[in-house]
């Protein structure tokens, strides 16, 4: 699966759309950050909150960003999909649930890396997803 | 039909900054606002009648980003 990096005229960056979609079937879509540098897949609460996930019950978990930020997450299990080409790939995972804005959802290692594999290049304006094990349904 | 997953630039232009609501079935700008929460509030009745929603922000020109939040 091949993606070109995104722009409006910044920075190009390697973003995806990504189909969030809840127990209920209802779903809706949100631009991914595929970002290596993230240990978990984050997605923004109210999102969560739309799709009807209730996460009250889920214990609230540390996170800190890279430059310092502190904050918390729930886990909550989602479907996942994307879509290139007229393809699509759906996995059922454990994402974790930030309360604050957020401009991007987070495609980390958990949840997304843990599937795929990833060459990017930011020289050439793209990068690749591979496959690389059975995605859970 | 195969869902076509671009927002045309002329209406990312026009929106530089802001968050929209693309509704990908009309491919059409349903809402706008300043954060994501405001537009998916405006765009319930649409995401409850079916219509499949992308939220979208559009990074202003000199925004830099470092991680996602």
């Amino acid at each position: 699966m091949r993606f070109q990096t995104v722009s409006l005229n910044g920075p190009r960056r390697p973003v995806i759309p990504v189909f969030v979609e809840s127990n209920s079937g209802s779903r809706l879509i949100v631009d991914g950050l595929v970002d290596t540098g993230s240990d978990l897949t984050l997605l923004p609460e109210r999102v969560a909150i739309k799709l009807g996930f209730d996460i009250s019950q889920a214990a609230e978990l540390p996170l800190k960003t890279g430059v310092g930020v502190s904050g918390s997450y729930r886990e909550c299990e989602v479907v996942l999909e994307i879509r290139w080409e007229g393809e699509s790939l759906r996995w059922r995972t454990q994402v974790g649930i930030y309360p604050g804005q957020m401009r991007y959802c987070l495609l980390g290692t958990k949840g997304f890396f843990e599937f795929f594999d990833l060459n990017y290049s930011a020289r050439q304006q793209l990068f690749e997803l591979r496959l690389a094990t059975a995605l859970p349904q | 039909m195969e869902l076509d997953l671009k927002i045309p630039r002329d209406v990312e232009l026009r929106h530089e900054g802001r968050w929209i609501a693309w509704d990908t079935d009309q491919r059409r700008v349903l809402a706008e606002g300043d954060s994501m929460d405001e537009v998916l509030d405006a765009t319930d009745d649409a995401r409850d009648a079916g219509h499949l929603i992308w939220y979208h922000h559009i990074l202003a020109r000199d925004e830099v980003i470092v991680g996602g939040l």
